[in-house]
């Protein structure tokens, strides 16, 4: 490296305690290389420190200082093409000038550059954790340690702690006359001319500071105060809540750093903890207060300042030099494209290892008297929330397997981590208390799959994990509804779409609709069973009674395939008519917002909703894909229902049962409504016939033909294996003849 | 009757060699059946015992999923709290407490024997 290529610039007041170690590196470094320390009234040793060191001095009034000013003066001062910036505290680490020099020698459009920051082994955990987390970011993910340039959209972070400019870039655009900011300034500028911002790895410094908790919540008063008339940040203001988790989970953060990096035990690391959590806890406070500071009284900024200053808004908004030089001003942050680390599993539904891999083998080990002795069935579930139908339903089929001597285990897949927080027990009281009482234990994540007599997918991302589970002797795939019908035209669609014709499943149905729906659409044969009632909560309620024209609504918008605005826009009809039923909307948290009053039930438990069915007139709760539970549970209940034609229901059920089919518009809905709340004999016709139609709706019934299939795919899978152990039977025959 | 000498094969010899050959490999067949049905019987001992342990090994998987159930319904508000005691009592500063606290019943069981003794 020729010393003449880059020069030094420091800037310095009562620096002494750091000045003489980076300026025997830098001599040390390169014993030529042109070094200018620009000091602004140190009382201290500094100046004479480097004037021992043979290094040039210039001494400014104090009053004189501005970040941006100063350094464009210290870069007409030097003529090197390059020109590095540190701060008085800032010690450089060995390879430090090598490694500027070699950045912008490899890009020619870098105009400036900036290096990562070292903790001292006594910065304070939330400095140190913050520093070591913050730079890597920058890093080209393939080659860590080489320099690399920015895009120009990036967030345009750049620091004159550490940093290095082109003279012929800082020609261009020198740094605006700002009281704090002027390297961001510098790099806004710099994109919106073109100019690349670079990152070295290699210029290493260690700098972090070390106040005590006032004067850092001072600190970031200032900070915050800068950012806010540079780039017009505003910080919000933290909410009590946010602010305990945000203190919590930073001290938290800080005492396992500390655990991890400086090796301390806990009662160490615990003796950390207040100021840690102090120093969050102003950071937190005083950063939105320094993003609003500028208006509050000159005074009060001096006191809560750090640097002791008051700034005038006016002053700064100008944007331009004290020189003269035009600086762009930065613009606001729009168009800035961030840096975001990396987050997820690159495969979370692993189609690409069953693309790639093909599903596991089926062990055939597994058959082994399959029919003599109990069964482990391992049902792979998809995330729930309480009282969700479809995890019941495989919930009663668990107990039922369970009470005739098998075992089962749940599964938790959970491809986006959305429940990565709960751990086994907390699935386990879920599964217990929020549905019912099952033995299988419940586990979060594969880790400790121990193989399967049967495992059963029972959602269309399941289907991908249990064909690559290992030690399994026969799949299933438990459908209850036509999945890739709650998604628009998405990834997700597609690939539930393609879970029906994969090979190796067993598919049972929820219905006999749904089972020809895949018939016909995929062209795949399937098992089905009917979805049954809990005839022990369901049921007329001879001392009930019904209020005359009253609807039960299904009211869960959110659910779009419950066609709920249909039914919405059909009751306002008939408000709109005169006829004003009193309407009871369930199975929802928030009371949606209706043309006509209406009483809120929300999400009521079972007993609750058969005592609603029992006292209103007519129900509704459509499915404008596969049937629900609800529909049936309202006719065990002796409840006349209105529902679409065409649809599961009527294909399930029939005509003549209790339901009322229409078309699915608002004005078919309402004067079906109309017809059952003013006939009363046809209504007590209805709802007669209700009450028989879900008669032989069992769910004990439901779960015979669901292991059915299961011994079904067994029986299967022993043939598949037979015939495989026939064939190689053969081979080995005739290699022995041959 | 007719004899033969003993250099002399006789018109009968070949039928007794024929009749040795096949009285041979009837016993050759036999010692096979037999043989056969050895294993015949080994392969159903070995399959009644391999569906005995199979059924052993599943009764046993079932008691097993039944405790584990069972279990992790009583460390509910560990796991809620993502609390794993192992791990905690595992660290020096938990072999300190236990320390003390066995340090502590030194002292307190031999007073309470005291005040025992003295209440009888």
């Amino acid at each position: 490296m020729a010393a003449h290529e880059i020069a030094v610039v420091i800037p310095t007041r009562n620096g002494a305690r750091w000045l003489a170690d980076t300026l025997a590196l830098l001599r040390g470094e390169a014993p030529d290389v042109e070094i200018l320390v620009i000091d602004s009234g140190s009382t201290d040793e500094t100046v004479a420190i480097a004037e021992r060191a043979g290094v040039r001095v210039e001494r400014i009034d104090p009053r004189e200082f501005g970040h941006g000013r100063t350094r464009n003066l210290a870069m007409e001062l030097t003529g090197a093409p390059l020109v590095a910036f540190l701060t008085q505290d800032a010690v450089p680490e060995p390879g430090w000038l090598a490694a500027w020099s070699e950045a912008f020698a490899r890009f020619e459009r870098v105009g400036a550059a900036f290096g990562p920051h070292l903790p001292w082994p006594d910065t304070p955990a939330p400095i140190a954790r913050e520093l070591e987390e913050f730079f890597p970011r920058f890093e080209h993910p393939a080659a860590p340690r080489d320099p690399v340039p920015l895009a120009t959209l990036d967030d345009p972070f750049l620091s004159n702690v550490n940093a290095c400019y082109r003279r012929a870039c800082w020609q261009e655009l020198r740094f605006p006359d700002v009281p704090y900011g002027e390297d961001r300034a510098f790099a806004l500028a710099m994109r919106d001319s073109g100019w690349a911002l670079a990152y070295v790895p290699r210029a290493r410094v260690r700098h972090a500071h070390s106040y005590r908790p006032l004067d850092f919540a001072r600190r970031y008063f200032d900070e915050f105060r800068a950012l806010a008339l540079v780039f017009g940040h505003r910080e919000p203001w933290p909410g009590p809540l946010s602010l305990a988790r945000y203190v919590a989970r930073n001290t938290l953060a800080d005492l396992r750093w500390l655990r991890r990096r400086r090796n301390r035990g806990t009662a160490a690391a615990l003796r950390q903890a207040p100021r840690c959590a102090v120093h969050h806890a102003t950071r937190a406070l005083f950063a939105p207060l320094g993003s609003r500071g500028v208006r509050l009284p000159a005074p009060l900024q001096r006191l809560l300042s750090l640097e002791g200053r008051a700034v005038r808004p006016p002053a700064l908004a100008s944007g331009r030099g004290d020189d003269g030089a035009s600086s762009s001003r930065p613009r606001p942050d729009t168009g800035v494209v961030q840096r975001v680390d990396r987050r997820g599993s690159p495969d979370p539904y692993l189609v690409g290892q069953i693309d790639q891999g093909g599903a596991r083998p089926l062990d055939r080990d597994r058959l082994v008297a399959v029919r003599e002795r109990p069964l482990h069935v391992a049902f792979v579930v998809p995330p729930w929330d309480k009282g969700s139908g479809g995890h019941t339903t495989i919930l009663r089929f668990v107990r039922y397997l369970e009470e005739r001597g098998h075992t089962c285990t749940l599964w938790l897949h959970d491809p986006l981590q959305h429940r990565a927080w709960a751990w086994n027990g907390v699935l386990r009281h879920s599964i217990v208390h929020d549905f019912m009482r099952v033995r299988a234990p419940v586990f979060n994540g594969f880790e400790h799959w121990h193989g399967a007599d049967v495992a059963v997918a029972t959602g269309w991302e399941t289907v991908y994990r249990v064909l690559s589970l290992p030690d399994t002797g026969a799949r299933i795939y438990l459908v209850q509804d036509h999945e890739p019908d709650f998604f628009p035209a998405s990834s997700e669609r597609v690939l539930a779409e393609r879970t029906y014709t994969l090979p190796g499943l067993r598919i049972v149905t929820a219905g006999r609709w749904l089972s020809e729906l895949l018939r016909d659409r995929y062209g795949v044969a399937s098992d089905h069973f009917e979805l049954g009632v809990d005839h022990e909560i369901y049921k007329p309620d001879p001392r009930a009674q019904r209020i005359p024209m009253s609807v039960a609504m299904y009211g869960r918008f959110v659910t779009g395939r419950r066609g709920v605005p249909l039914v919405r826009d059909a009751l306002g009809l008939l408000w709109q008519r005169g006829i004003r039923p009193r309407v009871f909307v369930f199975g929802t948290e928030e009371p949606p917002e209706m043309p006509f009053p209406y009483e809120f039930v929300g999400v009521a438990s079972p007993r609750q909703l058969a005592r609603l069915y029992n006292q209103v007139t007519v129900g509704v709760a459509l499915s404008l894909t596969n049937y629900s539970l609800v529909p049936l549970e309202m006719l065990a209940c002796g409840l006349p229902v209105v529902d679409v034609a065409g649809g599961s229901l009527e294909r399930e059920l029939g005509h003549g049962r209790g339901v009322f089919y229409t078309e699915a518009t608002p004005a078919a809905l309402a004067a079906a409504l109309e017809e059952l709340l003013g006939d009363r004999d046809k209504w007590r016709d209805a709802s007669s016939a209700a009450s028989a139609a879900t008669a032989a709706a069992l769910w004990g019934r439901a779960a015979e033909r669901f292991y059915a299939s299961v011994e079904s795919a067994l029986q299967a899978a022993a043939r598949a294996a037979e015939s495989a152990d026939g064939a190689t039977r053969q081979v080995a025959v005739s290699d022995r003849q041959r | 009757m007719n004899r033969a000498t003993p250099n002399e094969p006789g018109p009968g010899a070949v039928d007794a060699a024929a009749l040795s050959q096949e009285t041979e490999a009837r016993l050759a067949e036999s010692e096979l059946r037999a043989r056969v049905a050895d294993l015949e019987a080994e392969n159903r001992r070995l399959r009644a015992l391999l569906e005995r342990r199979e059924r052993q090994h599943s009764e046993e998987l079932r008691k097993l999923h039944t405790a584990l159930g069972e279990l992790q319904e009583r460390v509910y508000w560990l796991d809620r709290w993502h609390i794993d005691l192992n791990a905690i009592m595992e660290r020096p500063a938990a072999e300190r407490a236990r320390a003390a606290a066995r340090a502590a019943r030194d002292v307190t069981r031999p007073l309470r024997a005291l005040a025992r003794w003295l209440r009888a």
